[in-house]
């Protein structure tokens, strides 16, 4: 990890092909699920947001898990209109 | 080494079937998709499962990663299908589908789908590619979720979603509107090997059989348009073999005075190629149905065919699951045909 940099993992639960993930509006790629990013401290927050169109009831999750104190969880099952979104707003 | 190719595909639904139960087991473990550890997962995702059958009575040549069973049946043609899927990168997905045909469909009366790969043992790989590129204005989003926490002071780790804006439908409906779906793009390749056996006779009423083996390739391309559904163009060539003709003989017993019917298929399978060009529509209709009208046009038999494939059966865990497909063709004179399935959800561009 490059120095001053803090890693950020993001990981989710999620079969749909359609499911993205941004933070500051720049994709998100996953790796079996996981994304691990290097991330520079700024004074401002990272923005992660999160799309999915599937059928209704399809269940999904998403996680920060590293740092502490960027920590969350979220999990639903898609309800009639088949959609979900989400935004999350974090420091690091 | 004749049923060689049946067991390979009949291998290959019972590894799927196999693997299905493996992926809907409480823990969610093995699922193609899942990475969470272990200790948040059983706290975060409760009774999630992952396992989903993705791709409408998976006939579509497009349809994201999952994997899934699927028995289809009418009144000729049955057959039992397993599908794999697996995500390659971000932006493709990696399918296989295995489909035999289960009973003695009857030679002599063609599909109505026209498919001349359907009384064949099919091996069906896919490739995938989806660019969608939805967006949010987290300015609009913000102010949502300070008046959300106005009015619910005590929920201070709010995690704002569409999904837990329910309570409040006025922030939700402003939340939706902050929301750019985007038009989704698609695109398919998809190559057939199938094999299939042949009885027939000579001439001299001596009785022959042998394998042949299919192919077939696909093209798709499609989009999903927020509102609408998706709107998707197939085309696929296929060379094939078709059983000759069937007549009926009548022929003395054992030589006695007793006579006897007995059918033969006079001469070897002919090789037959075929194009097929399809437009599909997928939309769901709240959320108890969902349609995948489909309209294809064969050039060299200039033929046409109509499917309507109608979800109308419900599965708690997995949603949509099965209904009726009503399909007619032009060809000779026009038939009309009805099938039931079940197994497979409806998953592609929910509205």
């Amino acid at each position: 990890m490059a120095v001053g940099k803090t890693k950020v993992v993001i990981k989710i639960k999620v079969s749909s092909q359609f499911f993205r993930a941004h933070i500051d509006g720049k994709r998100v790629h996953f790796e079996n699920g996981e994304a691990a990013l290097d991330m520079e401290p700024k004074n401002k927050d990272y923005v992660l947001t999160w799309f999915i169109r599937d059928a209704p009831g399809t269940k999904y999750g998403i996680q920060i898990t590293e740092p502490d104190r960027a920590k969350m969880t979220y999990a639903a099952t898609l309800d009639a209109s088949g959609k979900d979104a989400g935004i999350y707003w974090f420091k690091i | 080494m004749k049923l060689f190719w049946r067991l390979v595909c009949m291998t290959a639904l019972c590894i799927g079937s196999a693997q299905a139960a493996r992926d809907i087991s409480p823990d969610g473990q093995d699922t193609p998709t899942q990475s969470l550890d272990q200790e948040s997962e059983k706290t975060a995702y409760p009774g999630l499962i992952s396992v989903k059958m993705a791709d409408p009575s998976l006939t579509s040549p497009i349809g994201p990663p999952g994997l899934g069973l699927q028995l289809t049946t009418d009144n000729k043609d049955r057959k039992a299908k397993a599908k794999i899927g697996l995500r390659i990168g971000n932006d493709f997905f990696f399918d296989v589908k295995f489909i035999v045909p289960v009973g003695d469909a009857d030679a002599e009366v063609e599909p109505i789908d026209l498919d001349g790969l359907a009384r064949s043992s099919v091996i069906d790989l896919g490739i995938h590619y989806l660019s969608w590129n939805p967006k949010l204005d987290a300015d609009k989003a913000r102010a949502i979720l300070t008046e959300y926490l106005a009015r619910n002071p005590e929920k201070k780790n709010f995690v704002l979603t569409l999904n837990n804006l329910k309570s409040e439908p006025d922030l939700r409906r402003r939340f939706l509107e902050a929301v750019a779906w985007k038009i989704a793009f698609f695109a398919a390749l998809r190559a057939k090997v199938g094999r299939q056996d042949f009885t027939y006779a000579d001439s001299n009423f001596k009785s022959f059989s042998e394998q042949k083996t299919s192919f077939a390739l696909e093209a798709a391309a499609g989009v999903l348009i927020p509102g609408w559904g998706y709107i998707g163009f197939n085309f696929e060539t296929q060379k094939f073999y078709e059983a000759g003709n069937s007549v009926d003989l009548i022929l003395p017993y054992r030589g006695g005075p007793v006579q006897q019917i007995k059918s033969y298929i006079i001469g070897p399978p002919g090789k037959r190629d075929r194009n097929k060009l399809q437009l599909e529509y997928r939309k769901t209709i709240g959320s108890f149905g969902a349609i995948n009208p489909r309209i294809s046009y064969f050039p060299k038999d200039k033929a046409a065919l109509i499917e309507l494939p109608v979800y109308l059966f419900q599965n708690p865990d997995a949603g949509l699951n099965g209904g009726i497909n009503l399909a007619w063709t032009s060809k000779n004179g026009g038939r009309l045909g009805l099938a039931l399935f079940i197994g497979s959800t409806f998953s592609l561009t929910p509205e």
